[in-house]
């Protein structure tokens, strides 16, 4: 018992335990105990994110099976019928899922003032490292939902699964995690969770976009050896593409102007499979070393 | 070296850009005792705390902690070993609304290591120990304040620190709920444990502490027992009434006071003062504080043909007299409606001699 008010004089040693040392092995379990407590406190945010799967993808059954009826023949290929799940609206559906996970995985501490708690128990690497893996995890398990009834409905329709599905998969895996560390990049001066899944989502689907087309009508990107590898959202494209890569990564529109010379606008499908693996694997590095980099240099600052 | 330090500041200083939070400070805290740090809002006091719990880095100073039976040096390199033996709560605890205290409890048991077969038993401890048991299993975001108060001092000492350190526990809290937290906190002291305890509420502190440091921005003002401090707080004043009116020749009565009394009073010339108060009819003397003195006064007042019909020092002591003073050394204080500086400069005086 802690405290008996009947007993004046109290031994304090027989109170103490032994508690695990610190070190390497402290430093894993806070890991995992992190893990475990993020699971249990992004449940809710799990099952709304998931609804929002099963709903793009019950929106994506209507708008094939409304075509159908509408006389516009499926796909003769199973993997342009995935395709048609895993177009733009999978790209938007990933950066939701990824600003949600990832909006409060830092600011929220600051805005919140959880942070008092916590740091004094753990430090902020252990804290990170738990929470970018179970909120990936959260994000792992709605895309594999997502992709099982992509199989299913593909089943149904064409009695196999082309098996470049998995590539699909494990690029959308790869995009996500860098769609996660974006918006935990992001988490980390943001002052607050929603600031962050707004500006996110506004960076993602607005600024990229913008840049992107800009380049594309600057006529800059064809002497690009390495086209917008560094706006992040390209790399959503190779997720429908690797399903089955086109023959040409881009395409190239000619507009005739009313005086002048005609103007050729290039757009980038798909970045290549190395170009995409290095791309993200170097966006990942960076996103994470600025997010770490500034969560750090925040707690110094007192906030 | 003292065996009994658990906690050592030495000239601790924290300057953000050209502004001392805190400036200075040397402080000592024992095994087993409970020390008030005290301070208005702003003084300094979150970011001592904030500095022990090594959420912000010293500018210039050191603390050091025992840790293994010596006092370290608090860095980079050692501060998960040095802060596995605390406890902390600061500031204000916020906590995640979703989640229930049992969970929050489980998550920061384990965080601080604490063997994971004994985490529940722990927590069934805890739970009794803060009758929390009615609301254990409930989601935090309809917790009250208090409540909140209550799951933020258990998250501090959860995993069976030694010391504990609670920055303002009960700011903010109703008048029930800070009597609860005051008691936890005396129970942790009779289990042993070492408390550092911040606050603004001058009443809470001067209940539980052993020593008293006051803070004052950023400066370490006053560190010393609750008695010593009390000791000095008190006003050392005698108040007498004359029989009749005296207001026709008060000028003249007084500098007649003054001159008796002044080598009596104790106190250097330059800091003495004789004061009428109109409304009541009541003279003042200031004076060192002793008997002998008051003594020698209330006779030479009698031999010089004073007709006294009351004389006395009124009983002051209390903390938050000496808090005010100190904290606020430019006056607007008012001691029987009458502001005194030179007052006011004494007790600075004994303070700083007392810190020295």
């Amino acid at each position: 018992m802690l405290f008996d008010p009947k007993q004046d004089e109290i031994i304090v040693e027989e109170f103490h335990v032994e508690r695990q040392k610190v070190g390497l092995r402290r430093d894993l379990s806070q890991i995992r105990d992190t893990i475990s407590f993020e699971f249990r406190r992004n449940l809710n945010r799990f099952i709304v994110i998931l609804l929002v799967y099963l709903s793009f993808f019950i929106l994506g059954i209507l708008i094939l099976e409304s075509s159908e009826s509408l006389g516009i023949p499926i796909p003769a290929d199973s993997a342009e019928y995935i395709k048609g799940y895993l177009d733009a609206q999978f790209g938007f559906l990933l950066i939701i899922s990824g600003a949600a996970f990832g909006g409060s995985i830092i600011a929220e501490d600051f805005s919140k003032q959880t942070s008092n708690l916590l740091f004094p128990k753990t430090s902020k690497v252990n804290l990170l490292i738990g929470r970018i893996i179970s909120r990936y995890f959260l994000m792992v398990v709605c895309l594999l939902i997502y992709y099982l009834l992509i199989c299913g409905m593909t089943i149904i329709k064409y009695e196999e699964i082309p098996l470049t599905i998995l590539n699909s998969f494990g690029w959308a895996l790869f995009c996500s995690f860098a769609l996660l560390t974006f918006v935990t990049m992001l988490s980390s001066f943001m002052r607050n969770t929603s600031m962050t899944i707004i500006s996110g989502i506004l960076i993602t689907l607005i600024v990229f976009e913008m840049v992107s087309m800009f380049l594309s009508m600057s006529g800059l990107l064809d002497k690009n050896d390495l086209p917008l590898l560094f706006i992040l959202t390209y790399y959503l494209k190779i997720i429908p593409e690797s399903l089955s890569f086109p023959e040409q990564r881009y395409n190239t529109i000619s507009f005739q102007m009313i005086e002048g010379e005609p103007i050729e606008i290039t757009t980038w499908l798909t970045p290549s499979e190395i170009g995409a693996f290095f791309g993200l694997f170097i966006h990942i590095g960076v996103l994470l070393f600025f997010a770490l980099l500034i969560y750090k240099r925040r707690q110094s600052k007192g906030e | 070296m003292n065996n009994d330090i658990m906690i050592e500041f030495r000239n601790l200083t924290k300057k953000f850009k050209d502004f001392y939070a805190v400036s200075n400070i040397n402080l000592e805290i024992s095994r087993g005792e409970i020390v008030g740090f005290l301070g208005p809002n702003g003084a300094g006091k979150s970011t001592t705390m904030k500095m022990l719990a090594h959420l912000l880095k010293p500018t210039e100073g050191e603390i050091w902690i025992r840790g293994n039976g010596e006092l370290q040096k608090l860095s980079s390199h050692n501060k998960d070993y040095l802060l596995n033996n605390i406890g902390f709560l600061i500031e204000n605890p916020a906590f995640y609304g979703n989640v229930t205290p049992r969970l929050v409890l489980k998550y920061f048991a384990s965080l601080k290591g604490y063997p994971r077969n004994k985490i529940n038993n722990r927590i069934e401890e805890i739970i009794e120990f803060f009758g929390m048991s009615d609301w254990i299993d409930k989601k935090i975001k309809t917790f009250s304040k208090g409540m909140r108060q209550k799951i933020g001092i258990a998250s501090a000492i959860i995993h069976d620190p030694d010391i504990i350190v609670l920055d303002e526990p009960s700011t903010g809290l109703d008048p029930k709920a800070r009597i609860e937290i005051r008691d936890f906190i005396l129970k942790l002291k009779k289990i042993g444990k070492t408390i550092f305890l911040s606050s603004h509420l001058l009443y809470e502190v001067s209940e539980i502490a052993d020593r008293v440091a006051i803070i004052n921005k950023g400066n370490l003002i006053a560190f010393d027992t609750l008695d010593n401090l009390e000791a000095k707080a008190k006003k050392s004043i005698i108040h007498f009434e004359l029989f009749g009116h005296p207001e026709e020749n008060i000028k003249s009565m007084l500098k007649n006071i003054e001159e008796i009394v002044y080598p009596l009073t104790g106190i250097s010339r330059d800091l003495n003062w004789v004061n009428y108060i109109e409304e009541s009819k009541i003279f003042q003397i200031f004076f060192n504080g002793h008997s002998e003195n008051q003594l020698n006064i209330l006779e030479a007042l009698l031999k010089n043909g004073y007709r006294i019909i009351e004389f006395s020092v009124p009983k002051a002591g209390l903390l938050e007299n000496l808090f005010l003073e100190m904290v606020n050394p430019e006056g607007n204080l008012n001691f029987n409606n009458n502001n005194h500086s030179n007052l006011n400069n004494v007790h600075k005086e004994l303070i700083v001699e007392e810190v020295q």
